[in-house]
């Protein structure tokens, strides 16, 4: 494939998957600028293997995979903003969502994938909102589809809990 | 899936990316494209070998990495592989420590319940590593990258074969393997602490795998903690094995104490290390007494928090030389007399609000 081709291939793929991975980073991060910048590097480096012939049989766990290393690495070098301090102060909402009651709503359904922690909320969003299967899943974690399972049930089981708490 | 969630799970669906925000970043991403056409984008590939030794060449690939491991045998002999054991990162046997000894050793184990407390040993050699070098003052930022990595790789396989074990229906094990990184990590966790907040000149480097290390045992402790909630035929909780690892721990370093004071040795590190022996024992016999009143569980809580204190004094004993020659390491000492013990470190660090790790950049969660 020449440059054009292997270009063309790039802008499908940020096309259909830009907006799964702005909304994992956003649910991990909970910063609108940091997902974008974060949205636009996990494509760099995506371009950067696809221009060095790297083979890529699974796209989406290659991207996702790219998510969470910039997402851990974020963690690691962020200032000191807790999610207190970030809360106290209000998320920032996305653009397009621009009412009270529209940010009220998604203030409240960050408020809630908060209290569950990280892997859980990896595995839920990456199972329900973004629909990859366990075996997808497993593929980007590392762990076998049947501990996927068993651990998606389990993020579910908190989730449901959580939710009846919230009523 | 229940109305609720239901609901909930449309509600994530609706963040997205706006178009005109979704379109700048595609022009952009189309212009980073054009400006490193393919044939020259140049990947820098990161060597992990950069660091350790002249025999790293050898390591690069499982191919070599046999033929390194023949090599060594054939030249130098056990005693090579002995001698090893003390290496660190940097070192030029440090890869026969790694590739060698436990390579050897991970072959080897074939057992499941063994694999993952072999790899929790794995993870917990990691730790000691990097705290030998921070003592040292030779922790530097990408020594410090590779051992949390590595860190996190073994500790993470060691609580994915504790799944494992629990989906074959092993509860017992994976108990045992969850409540052991729980305990371990925990006691290397509050040491890590006491390294990275206090004294004169705090090990700062040590941040990012104290960080690591806090959650993987927070982490532990959860799918613990899970376990006991699903445990219905209470399996896990009627025996004393807890209580049984937390009397052989407090016996351990009560004689290493013992035999230290006897030689008229003193320092911080022992009287560090004394505090924390007070603290196990206390709470060893709150849990026997727990277990009297047929408290299973509590006296299980109780002889952890006995364990993980007897592991933190070994855990500053067997660093007892680096850290009485380093003036700026200072170990604090805390009487646990309410019978429980602090909660996040990284509450610590956050509410201290003095430590960075980098220029402007302090530690975050």
């Amino acid at each position: 494939m020449n440059h054009d081709d292997i270009k063309k291939y790039f802008l499908e793929t940020y096309d259909t998957y830009a907006k799964s991975m702005f909304r994992f980073c956003l649910l991990k991060t909970t910063d609108t600028d940091v997902a974008k910048d974060m949205v636009q590097d996990i494509f760099v480096r995506f371009w950067q293997s696809l221009a060095a012939g790297k083979d890529m049989p699974q796209v989406r766990a290659f991207l996702y995979t790219v998510a969470r290393n910039i997402i851990i690495d974020w963690y690691r070098k962020k200032k000191s903003l807790s999610l207190d301090k970030l809360e106290e102060s209000g998320f920032d909402a996305p653009s397009g969502i621009d009412n009270i009651e529209q940010k009220a709503e998604f203030n409240h359904t960050i408020d809630i994938i908060n209290t569950l922690d990280q892997d859980d909320r990896d595995l839920l969003i990456m199972r329900y909102v973004d629909e990859l299967t366990p075996k997808d899943i497993g593929e980007i974690l590392h762990e076998s589809p049947n501990t996927i399972s068993v651990r998606i049930h389990r993020a579910m089981k908190k989730l449901q809990h959580i939710l009846h708490n919230n009523e | 899936m229940n109305k609720d969630t239901d609901k909930f799970i449309q509600d994530l669906r609706t963040i997205s990316l706006s178009k005109t925000d979704e379109q700048v970043i595609r022009v952009r991403l189309e212009s980073y494209a054009d400006a490193h056409p393919v044939s020259t984008v140049l990947v820098q590939q990161k060597n992990p070998y950069r660091f350790l030794s002249p025999f790293s060449y050898l390591l690069k690939t499982p191919m070599t990495n046999g033929f390194a491991l023949l090599l060594v045998i054939m030249f130098f002999g056990v005693s090579v592989a002995g001698a090893a054991e003390g290496a660190l990162p940097g070192d030029a046997l440090y890869p026969v420590k790694i590739h060698v000894n436990e390579g050897l050793k991970t072959a080897l184990t074939i057992n499941e319940t063994e694999r993952s407390l072999w790899d929790a040993a794995r993870a917990e050699r990691r730790i000691d590593e990097a705290i030998k070098l921070a003592a040292k003052g030779a922790l530097t930022g990408s020594v410090e990258t590779y051992i949390t990595d590595q860190f996190e790789q073994h500790a993470t396989a060691a609580l994915a074969r504790a799944v494992a074990l629990e989906q074959r229906g092993d509860i017992k094990a994976a108990y045992a393997i969850q409540s052991k990184l729980e305990v371990h990590l925990g006691a290397y966790t509050n040491v890590l602490q006491s390294l990275t907040i206090d004294g004169a000149n705090p090990q700062k480097e040590l941040a990012g795998l104290l960080i690591h290390v806090y959650e993987t045992s927070v982490f532990a402790a959860r799918a613990r903690t899970d376990q006991e909630q699903l445990d219905t035929e209470h399996q896990v909780t009627k025996d004393t094995d807890t209580l049984f690892a937390a009397e052989q721990a407090i016996q351990k370093i009560r004689e290493e104490i013992k035999n230290e004071t006897e030689r008229n040795a003193d320092g911080k590190t022992i009287r560090a290390a004394k505090i924390r022996l007070k603290n196990a024992e206390s709470f060893a016999l709150d849990a026997r007494a727990a277990l009297d009143t047929q408290s299973e569980l509590q006296a299980d809580d109780l002889a952890r928090k006995a364990e993980k204190s007897a592991l933190e004094a070994q855990i500053l004993m067997k660093n007892k030389k680096l850290i009485e020659a380093n003036t700026d390491i200072n170990i604090r000492d805390i009487l646990y007399t309410n019978g429980d013990i602090p909660t996040s470190p990284l509450k610590h660090i956050l509410d201290s609000n003095h430590f960075e790790i980098e220029t402007n950049q302090t530690i975050g969660l």
